[in-house]
């Protein structure tokens, strides 16, 4: 179902003041749909995701902005000098909407804030992306991603395991961030096709996470105690860090399971006899699938598994994703050649269009 | 809809109601779907959700609940759900087909998350696109898409959370990976169609139907594990699951005990790192002893000083001192801080993050006396700002 990218926001001119996760992820979906991002750094103030993954050995472009500055224009601006204030009020001039993602009052004090912006383009929009975004003293906090997290409840929701609290392990707060804002910028851009006048859209990290952990359900930890079914965890199999998620949802589903991997001993056990039953007894049962697993690797396990009906899927990791037709044959993943690290990977926004 | 609660941030009242005149039909269940008919509704799109006449979605039966549980309206799907009209339609039989086509000569978009299978999907493309010969947006969400065909068997989120890498990092080290919590992939998924249908919307050239095929699992990769992948070509790095401890570029930020529960402790941050040194010393855990052990974790000493402290406590430091130092609180902690501060009454329903109700609970829809009539207006509530970003992001527009 893969086809021609979609062009729908051309026309879409977007200055792209953000720095780190957030802003990014927003402009870089925004250009997968077809809209002009103009990305504005200082050389002597550069985004500081630059700084923050390490770099393959003799190379200077880090591998993860190669994924969040793709396909943008490049523009080295100083907006503290008169000569970089006057570029960028052409910019404004010939732009739809700015995005940035700076700590509250930082556009104000460089003289670039909405007011500026509106009187140079009354039909420029600026989103904006906070951490917080409560109103109240709290949005003072400087606060990244991990801080977030832990003040909005996220964390809470995940639970404990071996009575340590778990953590989100990446911060995807400013990626859900990054959708809203996304979204924000499109709309903002339609209205002003229609009202002539642009706006000011704050985006609010805190608001993007409750937003998705909007169910505010405990994560399950192992043994399956939330809504779902049941064997619902990760099974190792034979080898290092070689995983398998299984989901049981139903009654069929639990016939195919058992005929390909345990077998009738606890198929037929009483403890297991039906769903509920399952649940009560999931320990248990989890114990089963732990030791039938360890003893398959997981390329036969995928064989045994395959067709049946069984809901699974084998672990991903990074060199998994790059050849798995999930993502390959529908090109959301593709590789691009670059003079400067070779190769590389690259995950494209919506490419299954038609 | 009214306008919402009082709160800093103008909520969204008619300020992005871009959308005025467009119809969304919505044959979804869960969160996926419904969450991308909740971004439009939003924006103002009239959007009419099918529910099958006896089951509905099942996402009505999830608690939590406003109440003693009214199986009717869970507040997950009251969340999801709101500012939407409802439809009862059984779509399995032929009586609907008539119907169907009416929805879709008025629709604009059609969302549907089905699970391969489950509907006639096919006919139904063919009924709403000749209805529709100058070409709708047609958006389909599922976990994994059409490609995994019956291999990895009836499609679910756990497969998105494992295919996409959120999982290689979620866990304790040597332990399972874990699950993203209900329904996270979905809503994440649906959050993200939502930006590629309003764009499409939003193209003047448009001429043809488009039809956008979203997976969760290409929605978690694309948005938040993407850099996981060219991270590991490059360097060659396997992704680890975190733990309580995450080290980067050599300093600490970690889940850290402290005397009620559990605090956040970032030692990134330089000026925070001598904030914090001032503060301890100032509670005589004065020395001149790292703030980091050997391994780049939280030393003892932070530790020692940790669990002296209460979460109030170390909110309060944090907001005079900036220390880098955050309580772990749950939602509704989190949304009571938020109440409090604002000196406003922490309502049950904010820390739920749900809509509050101003229309009577009598429009609420009851399943099963219905078939093919389009509800009037069933979920036209006031919503609290705590809620969905789309509802309350808006600050200073007109």
């Amino acid at each position: 179902m893969t086809g021609q990218p979609l062009t729908s926001l051309r026309g879409l001119t977007v200055i792209d003041l953000s720095h780190y996760l957030a802003g990014s992820t927003a402009t870089v979906i925004l250009a997968d749909l077809g809209a002009r991002v103009i990305k504005v750094e200082s050389s002597g103030r550069p985004d500081g995701i630059r700084r923050q993954i390490p770099r393959p050995a003799g190379t200077m472009r880090r591998p993860v902005s190669y994924q969040l500055i793709r396909d943008k224009e490049h523009l080295d601006l100083d907006l503290k000098s008169a000569a970089g204030r006057s570029r960028l009020e052409d910019l404004v001039r010939e732009s739809d909407v700015l995005v940035e993602n700076f700590s509250a009052g930082t556009l104000d004090r460089l003289g670039i804030g909405f007011a500026w912006l509106s009187s140079v383009n009354p039909a420029l929009s600026l989103v904006s992306i906070r951490a917080f975004t409560t109103g109240t003293d709290l949005d003072a906090i400087k606060a990244g991603a991990p801080s977030i997290q832990a003040m909005t409840g996220v964390d809470a929701a995940l639970g404990t395991m071996d009575g340590r609290p778990l953590a989100l392990g990446r911060p995807t707060g400013d990626m859900v961030a990054g959708i809203d804002a996304a979204l924000a910028v499109v709309a903002a851009w339609r209205r002003a096709r229609v009202t002539g006048r642009g706006g000011h859209v704050t985006v609010g990290i805190d608001r993007a996470l409750r937003q998705l952990f909007v169910a505010g359900m405990a994560g399950q930890g192992r043994h399956g105690a939330g809504p779902t079914g049941c064997p619902h965890a990760f099974f190792r199999c034979r080898g290092h860090e070689e995983w398998l998620a299984l989901s049981c949802n139903s009654e069929a589903e639990w016939r195919a399971l058992v005929a390909a991997t345990v077998g009738d001993r606890v198929g037929n056990d009483p403890r297991y006899a039906d769903r509920f039953l399952r649940k009560v007894n999931s320990e248990a049962l989890h114990r089963e699938f732990d030791q039938w697993f360890e003893g398959i690797t997981l390329a036969d396990a995928v064989d045994r598994l395959s067709g049946r009906g069984v809901t699974f899927m084998p672990l991903l990791a990074p060199e998994r994703q790059l050849t798995t037709e999930l993502f390959s044959a529908a090109a959301t993943i593709v590789v691009r050649p670059d003079d400067e690290v070779g190769d590389h990977p690259t995950v494209r926004h919506f490419a299954r269009v038609s | 809809m009214t306008t919402a609660a009082a709160g800093a941030f103008p909520t969204f009242g008619d300020a992005l109601r871009i959308l005025p005149g467009v119809t969304v039909l919505e044959i979804g269940t869960q969160a996926s779907a419904p969450s991308c008919g909740a971004v439009l509704a939003s924006l103002g799109a009239d959007v009419i959700k099918v529910e099958h006449p006896r089951a509905g979605d099942p996402a009505r039966a999830v608690g939590p609940f406003r109440g003693f549980p009214d199986l009717h309206n869970g507040l997950l799907f009251e969340g999801l759900n709101r500012a939407k009209r409802s439809v009862t339609l059984n779509l399995t039989m032929p009586s609907s087909v008539p119907l169907v086509a009416e929805l879709a000569r008025n629709a604009d978009v059609v969302i549907e998350n089905a699970a391969p299978g489950g509907y006639p999907w096919p006919w139904l493309e063919t009924t709403w696109q000749s209805a529709r010969p100058a070409g709708l947006v047609a958006c389909h969400l599922s976990p994994l898409g059409a490609p995994a065909g019956e291999r990895f068997g009836p499609q679910h989120e756990l497969q998105a959370s494992a295919a996409s890498g959120m999982s290689a990092t979620m866990g304790l080290p040597d332990r399972p990976p874990l699950p993203l919590p209900p329904l996270v992939s979905g809503i994440n998924a649906g959050l993200y169609a939502a930006t590629a249908v309003l764009a499409v919307l939003s193209d003047p050239n448009r001429r043809a139907t488009v039809s956008i095929e979203v997976t969760e699992a290409e929605a978690l990769l694309a948005v938040h594990t993407a850099s996981d992948l060219i991270d590991w070509v490059v360097a060659q790095r396997a992704p680890i699951r975190t733990g309580a401890k995450q080290t980067r570029d050599g300093f600490s930020s970690e889940t850290v005990a402290c005397a009620d529960g559990w605090a956040h402790v970032s030692l990134v941050v330089p000026a925070q790192r001598e904030h914090l040194r001032a503060l301890m010393a100032g509670a005589g855990f004065e020395t001149d002893e790292e703030l980091q052990d050997e391994t780049g974790g939280v030393s003892e000493l932070v530790r020692r000083w940790l669990v002296t402290q209460t979460r109030r406590q170390l909110l309060e430091a944090e907001l005079a001192h900036d220390v880098g130092v955050v309580p772990l609180l749950s939602g509704s902690e989190f949304a009571a801080i938020v109440a409090e501060r604002r000196g406003t009454a922490a309502e049950l329903e904010d820390a739920l993050l749900v809509p509050r109700v101003t229309a009577t609970d009598e429009c609420a829809p009851r399943l099963g006396q219905h078939n093919g009539e389009v509800w009037p207006a069933v979920f036209d509530r006031v919503y609290g700002d705590a809620g969905w970003a789309t509802e309350a992001f808006v600050q200073g527009l007109l």
